[in-house]
């Protein structure tokens, strides 16, 4: 029962990676594979707030997600005047220059050794503790999440976001600015990712770089693409298909080291097929066209 | 002193990355994929030199030969399975990219799950220490700067002088109009796809022996050869080589003034600040920002 | 209309066409563009096609050179389909097109250009197709050894044509070949494209706006409208009358150089 309860947790984690990336690669068609840095900035501010600055989990998540948010303005900034494989250059960039920071500034992140033994987190007294009851809290937390998400989606912006990631020349043209539209989607989407980084960090209570490197951004781009990009179940869909796939492979009996590298070769593999047969995934409408 | 010392193993670094990015450019500039996957190639080439030379003990030069064809069918397979089709149907970059990471992931998995994960060292013995005054340099790394000193200027003659050269350059100027004067576009393209991949692989090949190599090496290889083709000039050959030599030296620099760990954070400071600034690159037209666009 | 002009034209009807389209359909994703076009071009005559904008004529000159794939129909050259031909096997069959704009490679020096075009040329023929290009360059005067990402517009324009021409083909496709010129230089250019049809017997499907120009070279004129051939005519200069093509296009207009 652990065991399913922890799958859960990791499918609420990554349904909300997925879903806040699918913001900006699926409804306004920048395909950023930096969205690990922010998974991991959202990991380790919350950390350090709830161990530096003896903050609740709570709190520390509220002023996580903002702190998140703002940080990202140092890359959207200068990434979005640039098209194409410029982008995905500039955000891989980033993606680097961040893990080598939490490499590097050993006394704020303990460098390669990490954070080990973050609190638990606690409500009014009532700690989570127990895989169940982190389960609870985290379908909580990334349920709201993604229905603030939801919300965003199918409102005037969410439609501008699309407008604009079909025809950007059209959208400048009847006047709306576009890059302060494509700015704001990426803070937003940033600030969205530091709930799983706060999350992680409050079940697994150890975090280190290795969790937050450029594979994890790829790993999530492909939960985005897979599940399908431009739908709002697609990443939820695409999470919990690749959180099981895994899990499922684990019938074959493979040796621990092996398991892990066979997953992503499944993923990589179905990348390739997707691609070239069905862009659009198993649920989305964008087919990065 | 030990300034001339960190001149002469970021020369080295310098002639690797150069080759590296040639390899890359090679690629990009004509095909206009930004082959990701290219980093999957650099790293199987290593091991396929690994498995020949260490472990079935075949002599130095037949187990590079054969590795170096490995690399070039891998990135000749990758083209007709991979690329071609999505060309033929006109699809956007970012379906290229995405299916280019596909490749990566599975591939450097593959190589991971033949090989494991630890370093590999191919090192048919000890190596020789050579002295140059001040400066100590090791066997594989004279060997790494004669690679360059001959690769790189055939290949300057290649592009420049030759039949061959103009149908690259003409490929690089208007794939489409290549096309209609009659030129085998598709074919060409397969052979830049050997022709990148075979450098690629020997660039692997040399460092493996130098320093060694394992299954995650090949991202942040791929990295640097687009980094070096965007600060030297996109769309020329001469730029990456030029953008690889002043990139080896920048490493070599910041490794001794800051530490290894920053190296790949600097790098790609660099590389952000090009992009913005001078998105030519060094030899590149001055282009002005929306060209990029 | 002279007696000579006549006996050309005679001797031009009775062959085999080189090039013939038929019942094409064609178009981008959901829109048909073609809906069903058929004509054909015989050795050695220009033919202009003319029409409004969205006709479908930049379209077709797509589909006959393979840029373009047709959802039915066929396009023979010579008689032999060439559906299965890929784009540069087809150039290398002999179908030759001047896109609209001039491209050239402007990393390459005009004499590159002329090698890199007659390269798939049958060897014997080489020769021949220099002597065409040659002639078509000397008209704007083009220097050989510098970048041609140097040159003016109207010398882009002319090299676009030589270096088509020097592919040796069997027929020319253009699709206005003059656009955005001087019209002074426009006309030349056209003129030169003419020239050089005749002394070779080249035939030329021509997509054309500047319809003074076109008509009064053409051997005969194809009208398209909304993917249709709308209707033909043996004598091109009729059409250059405003009442008779407002008549065939229904009185519709569009934006026309006369020059």
């Amino acid at each position: 029962m652990n065991y399913l309860g922890h799958i859960l947790v990791m499918i609420s984690i990554y349904a909300m990676l997925g879903g806040s990336l699918n913001l900006v690669a699926g409804y306004t068609g920048l395909p950023s594979t930096c969205h690990a840095a922010f998974y991991g900035l959202g990991a380790y501010s919350t950390t350090l707030l709830m161990m530096s600055a003896g903050l609740g989990f709570f709190s520390s998540l509220g002023v996580s997600i903002v702190v998140t948010g703002l940080l990202s303005l140092v890359i959207a900034l200068p990434a979005l005047r640039l098209k194409g494989d410029y982008f995905v250059l500039a955000t891989l960039g980033f993606q680097i220059i961040v893990v080598a920071l939490f490499y590097n500034l050993t006394n704020f992140t303990g460098g390669p050794n990490g954070i080990p033994g973050i609190p638990i987190p606690r409500l009014l007294g009532f700690e989570f503790d127990s895989v169940f009851r982190y389960l609870v809290l985290s379908s909580i937390v990334s349920a709201c999440g993604l229905f603030v998400l939801w919300l965003l989606i199918n409102s005037p912006f969410g439609r501008l976001l699309r407008a604009v990631r079909e025809d950007e020349l059209a959208a400048a043209s009847l006047g709306k600015n576009v890059p302060r539209l494509q700015t704001l989607a990426f803070a937003i989407s940033a600030g969205m990712a530091a709930v799983p980084g706060a999350l992680f960090a409050g079940y697994i209570r150890f975090i280190d770089p290795t969790t937050f490197t450029v594979m994890e951004s790829i790993f999530i781009l492909s939960i985005v693409v897979i599940g399908g990009a431009g739908s709002f179940w697609g990443p939820i869909v695409g999470a919990a298909f690749m959180v099981i796939l895994p899990e499922a492979l684990r019938f074959l009996e493979l040796p621990l080291a092996a398991a892990a590298n066979v997953r992503q070769i499944t993923y990589g593999l179905l990348l390739v097929i997707l691609m070239r047969f069905r862009p659009q995934g198993m649920l989305g409408e964008y087919k990065f066209e | 002193m030990l300034l001339l010392q960190l001149l002469a193993n970021g020369f080295v670094i310098g002639c690797n990355t150069a080759l590296l990015a040639l390899s890359f450019a090679l690629i990009y500039n004509t095909t206009r994929t930004f082959h990701v996957a290219h980093g999957a190639t650099y790293i199987a080439s290593a091991y396929a030199c690994y498995l020949f030379l260490i472990q079935m003990g075949w002599p130095l030069i037949a187990a590079m030969l054969v590795a170096v064809l490995v690399g070039a069918s891998l990135g000749v397979a990758m083209e007709l399975v991979v690329y071609a089709p999505l060309a033929r149907r006109n699809a956007s970059m970012l379906v290229g990219l995405l299916s280019s990471l596909g490749l990566y992931v599975a591939l450097v998995n593959v190589v991971a799950l033949l090989f494991g994960n630890e370093t590999k060292l191919l090192r048919p013995g000890a190596e020789a220490s050579y002295h140059f005054g001040q400066v100590s340099l090791s066997r594989i790394q004279l060997i790494e700067i004669a690679a360059a000193a001959i690769i790189l200027p055939i290949f300057v003659i290649l592009l420049n002088l030759t039949t061959w050269g103009k149908i690259i350059r003409a490929v690089r100027d208007d794939a489409p109009l290549a096309n209609l004067i009659g030129i085998n576009v598709p074919a060409v393209r397969v052979w830049v796809f050997a022709l990148g991949s075979s450098l690629a692989a020997i660039a692997a090949i040399l460092t493996a022996m130098d320093v060694g190599v394992d299954p995650q090496a090949g991202m942040p290889v791929l990295l640097t050869a687009a980094v070096a083709l965007i600060v030297g000039g996109v769309g020329t050959f001469e730029g990456p080589v030029v953008g690889g030599f002043v990139l080896g030296l920048l490493q070599s620099l910041v490794v001794w003034a800051l530490s290894v760990r920053w190296s790949n954070a600097v790098t790609f400071a660099v590389l952000i600040a090009f992009m913005l600034f001078r998105p030519g690159g060094l030899v590149g037209r001055r282009l002005r920002l929306e060209e990029t666009q | 209309m002279s007696h000579s002009e006549d006996n050309n034209k005679e001797n031009v009807v009775h062959s085999d066409p080189v090039l013939r389209v038929d019942d094409v359909h064609a178009g981008y994703g959901k829109s048909e563009i073609l809906n069903g076009i058929s004509l054909s071009i015989r050795p050695g005559e220009i033919v202009a096609l003319i029409g409004p904008n969205g006709a479908g004529k930049s379209t077709l000159l797509k589909v006959i050179a393979g840029l373009l794939k047709p959802s039915s129909g066929g396009v023979f050259l010579r008689g032999k389909n060439v559906a299965k031909m890929a784009v540069h096997q087809r150039a290398r069959a002999g179908i030759a097109f001047v896109i609209q704009g001039g491209a050239i490679f402007p990393s390459l020096t005009v004499r590159d250009h002329l090698q890199l075009g007659s390269l798939g040329a049958k060897r014997r023929r080489k020769q021949e197709a220099s002597v065409l290009s040659l002639g078509v360059l000397h008209t704007v005067d083009l220097p050989n050894n510098d970048r041609s990402g140097l040159l003016s517009g109207g010398q882009r324009q002319a090299l676009s044509v030589a270096t088509m021409m020097a592919t040796n083909p069997s027929v020319l496709l253009c699709d206005e070949p003059s656009a955005g010129l001087a019209p002074a230089l426009a006309n030349t250019l056209i003129k030169q494209i003419a020239l050089l049809s005749r002394q070779q017997g080249l035939p030329v499907l021509w997509v054309e706006q500047r319809l003074g120009d076109v008509l009064a070279i053409a051997d005969r004129a194809v009208l398209l409208m909304s993917g249709k051939v709308s209707s033909q005519t043996d004598q091109p200069k009729e059409w250059l009358v405003p009442e008779v093509l407002s008549q065939l296009t229904l009185g519709k207009t569009w934006e026309r150089s006369n020059g």
